[in-house]
């Protein structure tokens, strides 16, 4: 017996012994974090969880943009042991090779396909073997495909806004997506363990617009209409409702479906009523006329010499389309005179015209609350050429957006005040909370604007623009003929931009808006191809909105007035009268009490007193102030609290506004 | 008797009565008894944690077989381990007999074909065999009275073993097939073998290796030693066991994760965490000073086994001890050598921590072998 080879045999296992407690030693407290790590990336996985994003409603709650759940397809590369037989099983869904480059990286998670419809995801499903997975996330869905396109934009694949109302209220709408850690064991199952790290995801807000997807289909349906009929390059249309600056419809032509914007080019992407500038000739006479009523030069009564066909300026010829000799301002406007309007802005003085310009808000963003506005062209006064207040007059040698020329023409229908035009209208899920009405500025006295309203109207009842004519509304607006400008070549001969932008009713007005066309052919007279199409937008717009008409039937409409003599604050006056008045005396009774005459005709309110406009909302306020012809003042947001003056005050000794301050029920 | 009367100036009263069972049994070392049933205990504990995810709880039916286990082994402390020998053959012959029935009418479980099922017991022949061979093969070896052996007695001894071995090779259970070698081994070291025959004995098993593995061994044996040489080749294959035992271990740190609270083995990462891996659930949750304490008691068995092997003067009782604590340490040393990814993955499970009826109650028997030899060293010659 070996009792020496016994020893060594112990020798040789406690040596054993010891290298394997030396190895524990070395995994367990040296290597620890290495292997505790290892463990935690095996056995925890953050799952993201992305809410939906916000829903865009329209003005009366239809769903614009939504989001909806869909399943999207990811594999675990790790986890597939043998990559031609998952390839075999999904071969005939996928590409092979794309499939193989995916199972090829050496992550734990790789997409496949995202966003997949409903077939495609359970032939997904049943086709899907171990290491292939599925997720919900949420897609954007426009329900009402291709209308407002360009107002609401689009969302990329990651639901990023990529363009529109996506893309300015990206951060409101976009949800916060949530982390969540999971365990999961070794078979994949997930075990959701209560300890472990969660972030709550924060769901998207929604948002409520004042765009009213009724008005906004008829819009645009009339729009392309109007395209095919004229042979227009584009178009567009753009309604604002005059009292509050807000955005009713807004319409680009071409347009595109941004559940598939891909499909179209980018041109069909913009929104040219914010996006796109362009010299607007005569529509911006209106201006023209405003800066010189404004300064006083201008009798309305006394006529302007149009010089028959052309003046002589500096040297340079600037014609007329049409010969013309003396013109009333109010003929210069029907007739649309560009001598005329020339002289207009000449004896305005550069100063003011540039002044009024301003004030209307030309040379600056509107403040909409739309991505990449353009503000247009002017000239700051210290570079304009000698010429220039004369180009400027009628309409050239500047540019503006259609949504700065139609706000424009909206101060005139709302009495002077330049409002900053918006389309949202609250934003948040529970609590609808209208923006308060921003008055960006007043631009001209109430009695020249009255003036202007006047000459606009004519323009429609005897002027260029009697197309545009409403049946049973009073209407007014502005035609505009604009020659294109081919970079430095001049105007082009046979290219126009055809526009109209007018509203309705004149006295109390529940739209303006303007009808924009590129190059219609070969009818191009803004008179012929512009101002129908506002006839029958605006025809059908007031009828939705339930405005009241003016009168029964066309024949009632008088063209000249009977004088008569009237009370301030007589109830029941017909609108004929009241026109009447304007037009004979306007000019020389504002000048003595400029602020009440319009209070003075209401139809709708016999009794004659102030209404009561507590608990309201801020756009019922406005609605119930226009049909008694009052100016509303708002004060704060939500639901009227207080007014001023009281109820049942006569409106006699009530100013043409009523002020009213406005809350939320349990909010001092 | 010399060593006997050397130690008696200590113990000199007791001289008298020397052959009184009473006190006999206080002179007995009872190390590996101890250690046998602390580490049943710790192995209770841990297959109760182990099974949290499993479908049953296997730690009842553990605790019959250590209870069993422990009966067993008052049975065989309780007859001349010298009448067992005389035995042997006859154990020998009914362990073949089993090793071929077993390969006719075995359960097929997990690859190998190892396993009779008697009711709701199965029971493994081999580890059964294995007492059997240890008990011929150190009565066959106590017969040779010189210090050397002779090629044919080397001869011999091998086809003691290798009977049994061979049958077990066939029931593809390799890693108990293996634990023939080092009884065997053992035996002869102590026996005596020159270093010459050494030299060619591992030439031999060299050539055997060799041989095996390009014959012998089928792909997923190949694939595993494979996988142990390069473990992150493959992260689902063999090398799969050996990344997650070892991801378990080095979650512990100094104290562990806490009882039930390891993530490895509650979230079924770590494969046969109640038999082959214990160790490593117990490393996770108890951390190095759990596997420290666990060291100890395999190391108080070995020391107190080798320390019995050391004072015992009858040849077949130390040969037995040795052929008995050699697999011992093979099974102990090879599955915590594996658990911490030093030696290839094979079904070694650890002695009295992992579940298994056959082996446990082996390991008693063993264990009882062991106390056997110790406790009646005096009585002969």
């Amino acid at each position: 017996m070996k009792q020496f080879r016994l020893v060594m045999l112990s020798v040789l296992a406690g040596a054993w012994i010891c290298a394997i407690a030396l190895r524990l030693y070395d995994l367990q407290v040296r290597k620890h974090d290495h292997y505790l790590e290892r463990a935690t990336r095996q056995q925890q996985r953050v799952v993201m969880l992305y809410p939906p994003r916000g829903t865009i409603f329209d003005a009366r709650g239809r769903e614009l943009a939504v989001s909806v759940e869909v399943s999207s397809v990811a594999a675990d590369p790790s986890m597939i042991e043998d990559p031609t037989e998952t390839i075999r099983a999904l071969g005939g869904l996928v590409d092979p090779d794309h499939l193989k480059k995916v199972l090829a990286s050496d992550r734990e998670f790789a997409w496949i396909e995202r966003k997949l419809d409903l077939p495609r995801a359970n032939a997904y499903r049943e086709a899907a073997t171990k290491g292939i997975f599925f997720l919900q996330e949420s897609k954007r869905y426009y329900p009402l495909r291709s209308l407002a396109a360009q107002v609401l934009g689009y969302v990329g694949t990651d639901n990023g806004g990529l363009a529109g109302l996506e893309f300015l209220y990206d951060r409101v709408v976009t949800s916060e997506p949530g982390q969540r850690t999971v365990v999961r064991d070794a078979r994949l199952g997930t075990v959701l363990h209560p300890g472990l790290k969660k972030e709550k995801a924060k769901p998207g807000q929604n948002l409520y617009l004042t765009l009213d997807a009724a008005i906004q289909h008829l819009v645009e349906r009339e729009l392309a209409k109007a395209i095919a009929s004229s042979g227009a390059r584009k178009g567009m249309i753009v309604v604002l409702e005059p009292n509050t600056g807000a955005v009713l419809a807004m319409a680009s032509y071409p347009t595109f479906d941004p559940n598939d914007f891909g499909a179209a080019p980018p041109s069909h992407w913009r929104n040219q009523v914010v996006q796109d500038a362009y010299e607007p000739g005569s529509t911006f006479k209106m201006v023209t006329l405003a800066a010189a009523l404004e300064t006083g030069v201008v009798d309305p009564l006394e006529t302007i010499d149009c010089e028959m066909g052309g003046i002589r300026l500096a040297g340079v010829r600037i014609s007329d389309h049409h010969p013309f000799g003396e013109l009333t301002a109010r003929q210069i406007m029907a007739k649309s005179s560009n001598v005329g309007a020339i002289k207009l802005g000449l004896a305005a003085g550069r100063e003011q015209l540039f002044g009024t310009i301003r004030k209307f808000g030309f040379g600056q963003p509107t403040g909409i609350d739309l991505p990449s506005e353009s503000s247009g062209i002017l000239r700051p006064l210290e570079r304009w050429s000698p010429l220039s207040p004369a180009y400027i007059s009628f309409g050239q040698a500047l540019s503006v957006t259609a949504l700065q020329l139609t706000n424009a023409f909206g101060a005139i229908a709302n009495g002077g005040r330049l409002l900053e035009p918006y389309i949202v209208e609250s934003i948040g899920a529970e609590e609808r909370r209208r923006q308060p009405r921003k008055v960006a500025g007043l631009t001209i006295s109430p009695s020249s604007v009255r003036q202007v309203r006047s000459m606009l109207e004519s323009v429609v009842l005897e002027g260029t623009a009697k197309a545009a004519a409403v049946p049973g509304y009073r209407v007014a607006g502005k035609t505009g003929t604009a020659q294109k400008a081919i970079a430095g070549k001049g105007y082009a001969a046979n290219k126009f931009i055809a526009s109209f932008v007018g509203f309705a009713p004149v006295k109390n007005p529940a739209l303006v808006a303007a009808v924009v066309l590129d190059e219609p052919w070969p009818r191009y007279h803004g008179g012929e191809v512009a101002a129908p199409v506002f006839q029958a937008i605006a025809s059908q717009i007031l009828l939705y909105l339930g405005v009241r008409p003016d009168r029964e039937g066309d024949a009632l409409w008088p063209e000249s007035p009977a004088p008569q003599q009237r009370r301030r604050g007589t109830p029941a006056a017909s609108p004929a009268i009241r026109v009447a008045r304007l037009d004979s005396e306007g000019v020389r009774e504002t000048s003595v009490d400029g602020m009440s005459v319009d209070v003075s005709t209401s139809e709708v309110t016999p009794q004659g007193t102030v209404p009561d406009f507590a608990g309201l909302s801020a756009r019922q306020a406005v609605a119930l102030s226009a049909d008694i012809g009052l100016q509303v003042g708002l004060n704060g947001h939500g639901f009227v609290r207080r007014q001023s003056p009281a109820p049942g005050t006569p409106l006699e000794v009530v100013n043409d506004t009523v002020e009213v301050w406005l809350g939320h029920p349990g909010v001092m | 008797m010399r060593r006997f009367s050397r130690a008696s100036p200590r113990i000199g009263h007791l001289q008298a009565d020397e052959s009184s069972p009473l006190r006999r049994l206080g002179n007995v070392h009872w190390g590996p008894l101890a250690a046998a049933l602390l580490l049943s205990l710790v192995g209770l504990v841990t297959i109760h944690s182990a099974s949290a995810e499993l479908p049953i709880d296997h730690f009842p039916k553990q605790a019959l077989w250590v209870a069993v286990g422990v009966f067993a082994l008052a049975v065989v402390f309780s007859i001349d381990y010298h009448r067992l020998l005389a035995l042997a053959p006859i154990f020998y012959g009914i362990g073949l007999s089993l090793l071929v029935l077993v390969l006719i009418f075995g359960h097929n479980s997990g690859g190998a074909k190892s396993w009779f099922l008697v009711g709701p017991i199965s029971i493994q022949p081999s580890e059964f065999a294995k007492l059997a061979t240890a008990l011929l093969l150190s009565r066959y070896l106590a017969g040779v009275k010189k210090p050397f052996l002779t090629a044919q007695e080397i001869a011999i001894a091998g086809l003691i073993t290798g009977l049994p071995m061979i049958l077990i090779a066939l029931e593809r259970d390799l890693g108990s097939a293996a634990m023939f070698c080092p009884m065997l081994a053992g035996l002869l070291l102590v026996c005596g073998v020159r270093w010459r025959q050494i030299l060619i004995a591992a030439l031999m098993s060299l050539v055997l290796a060799a041989g095996l593995w390009n014959f012998g061994l089928r792909q997923y044996q190949r694939a595993r030693i494979m996988s142990f040489l390069s473990p992150d080749e493959d992260p689902l294959g063999a090398g799969y066991q050996v990344r997650q035992s070892k991801i378990a271990v080095g979650s512990g740190q100094w104290l562990g994760r806490g009882y039930k609270q390891g993530t490895q083995s509650q979230l079924r990462f770590l494969p046969a965490r109640h038999t082959d891996f214990i160790v490593a659930v117990l490393a996770e949750e108890w951390g190095y000073a759990g596997v420290l304490i666990i060291l100890s008691l395999y190391s108080l068995f070995i020391v107190s086994a080798a320390k019995i092997a050391m004072r015992g003067r009858d040849r077949a009782g130390v040969l037995l001890v040795v052929g008995l604590l050699g697999v011992f340490c093979f099974h102990t040393l090879y599955n915590m050598a594996m658990v911490v990814g030093l030696l290839p993955i094979t079904g070694i499970p650890l002695p009295f921590l992992s579940y298994g009826g056959s082996f446990t109650l082996a390991n008693y028997l063993a264990t009882g072998l062991i106390l056997n030899v110790d406790f009646r060293r005096y009585v002969n010659r």
